[in-house]
């Protein structure tokens, strides 16, 4: 599916959209550091926010925002416009 | 156990899982003990069986798979942290935080989190540079050192301090009391208990000072909280000190030197991060998924059952996050160093509510320490005419780490600050 749909972000020149579940989230901070672009710390759990978009345009911030979102360890994190 | 007797126990179809002592692994060819963990690995994978039963310390579940581990940790409901050592650490105060459950837990947490923030931490980056470059000026004319010893020891130990609000020249005694509530009191209960009741007093001590005159420092903002309208009694404060302590120094002084122990013989890896100093911050972590110190305990505190096998109320679980972080469900080539690895979900940290509070911290720690380590030697390896030592525990790293290199300049003319002064005092002792 994520292959296929970065095909879909590119044709159309669409962004990609980040969600965070706060109640999810505990501040492992992996996020920030794979893409500190998207996700910056917000509070003194150390918890994200979600800072920008990720324009189609942006190989290599969307492969890192995607690995952001598939390594958190709480799942925490999903993409916004892909199903 | 050797490596010989690995084999010879699976060929005899015994499990690894039935005589496994977390507190001292066998130790392979490498000199840590990944590859029995990596062989526990197997055997869970063959057997389809993330979750073993151990007969030491009493009998334990042990619990290897990555999924069954977050399961663990994310069920707070059946699991306690009152087990969270096991073998407990003997303290007589309790264990604050990564010993407690919700909602004491809780309340506890949200005193300290702003502290350890990673916003706040940054704040302590200018000295860390400072103090990792005035111990390598200790010793960088020599041409070699026991990188443990003056690098992986004293750094965690002189934040824990600043962070703490506590002189940094104090550093080699907490290093002491850290080591005598985590190994010392299982290998030598004689030697650890003075140790530990000169801690107490020190502490004390520390605690009525913060009563007379608060500052801006963690302690300070312990002893003034007040919990549902209630200070904190004298063994909560007590156990605040201690697990501060334990959480800021062992764990991270363990993860350094094995890390630096790493790049004296990877030369391969010790090149790229010299090359691309960007990916330092994804090889502290994937130092941590690879050689994680710390394994957790659990008590089961109802029935509950955890990939299929019943666990009974009162009996502990240890979550054994090196295996768990070796999981082929989680982790394409798991048994592989990939120093950028993405993503990279490792359970070293822990996770839940009781994910690592220091976590920020100790990021920033070792990627400085790495960064200003790979400038000053870029080339070292390590001593042929000593032997590296693995220290196991709970917590287990390298606790010796002899390197040569080609001797360099001292950076700075002047003499060291006091925090590392002492520090190197200390180690020089030891060389």
């Amino acid at each position: 599916m994520g292959r296929g749909l970065k095909v879909i972000v590119g044709l159309r020149g669409l962004t990609m959209k980040v969600e965070i579940d706060l109640d999810v989230c505990v501040g492992h901070g992996k996020c920030y550091l794979v893409a500190p672009e998207v996700f910056q710390p917000s509070d003194d759990l150390g918890r994200a926010k979600i800072v920008r978009e990720v324009s189609s345009a942006e190989a290599d911030l969307l492969r890192r925002t995607r690995n952001a979102v598939a390594g958190c360890p709480e799942g925490a994190l999903r993409i916004a416009n892909e199903d | 156990m050797s490596e010989t007797t690995i084999a010879a126990s699976i060929s005899n179809s015994q499990s690894l899982f039935t005589h496994f002592n977390h507190i001292d692994p066998p130790i392979g060819r490498d000199g840590t003990p990944n590859e029995f963990y990596e062989a526990l690995r197997d055997e869970m994978v063959e057997a389809n069986r993330p979750v073993g039963w151990s007969e030491a310390h009493g009998g334990f579940w042990m619990v290897a798979g990555y999924p069954e581990t977050l399961e663990v940790m994310h069920n707070t409901d059946a699991f306690s942290n009152d087990a969270v050592t096991f073998p407990r650490y003997e303290t007589t105060e309790p264990l604050m935080l990564a010993g407690q459950d919700d909602p004491a837990h809780k309340r506890a947490r949200l005193l300290v989190n702003e502290p350890f923030s990673p916003g706040r931490v940054m704040d302590f980056t200018r000295i860390l540079r400072e103090s990792v470059n005035a111990l390598i000026d200790g010793f960088i004319q020599h041409g070699r050192a026991d990188v443990a010893k003056i690098i992986g020891d004293p750094v965690p130990a002189i934040l824990t301090a600043l962070i703490l609000g506590l002189p940094a020249e104090h550093g080699p005694r907490f290093f002491k009391w850290t080591w005598a509530m985590s190994h010392e009191f299982f290998t030598d209960p004689d030697s650890a208990a003075p140790k530990l009741k000169e801690m107490y007093a020190y502490f004390e001590e520390v605690i009525e000072e913060r009563r007379r005159n608060p500052g801006a420092d963690v302690l300070s903002r312990v002893v003034q909280a007040k919990i549902d309208g209630d200070y904190l009694n004298h063994e909560e404060l007590i156990g605040f000190c201690t697990v501060l302590l334990l959480g800021g120094i062992d764990n991270t002084s363990k993860l350094i030197s094995t890390s630096l122990w790493r790049l004296a013989w990877d030369i391969e890896l010790r090149h790229r991060l010299t090359r691309d100093r960007k990916i330092i911050p994804l090889a502290v972590d994937e130092f941590l998924r690879y050689y994680s110190p710390a394994s957790v305990g659990r008590l089961v505190k109802e029935d509950v059952s955890v990939a299929g096998v019943p666990m009974k109320r009162g009996q502990y679980v240890m979550l054994m996050a090196p295996i768990a972080n070796r999981d082929p469900r989680v982790f394409p080539y798991p048994d592989t160093f990939i120093a950028d690895r993405s993503p990279n979900k490792h359970l070293g940290l822990g996770a839940a509510i009781h994910r690592c509070l220091g976590a920020h911290v100790l990021r920033v720690e070792s990627r400085i320490v790495l960064e200003e380590f790979l400038t000053r030697i870029p080339e070292f390896e390590l001593d042929r005419t000593r032997t590296p030592k693995w220290t196991a525990g709970q917590l287990g790293g390298m606790g010796s780490v002899p390197i040569v290199f080609k001797p360099g300049e001292r950076l700075s003319q002047g003499p060291p600050n006091d925090g590392v002064r002492t520090w190197l005092e200390h180690a020089m002792a030891y060389a």
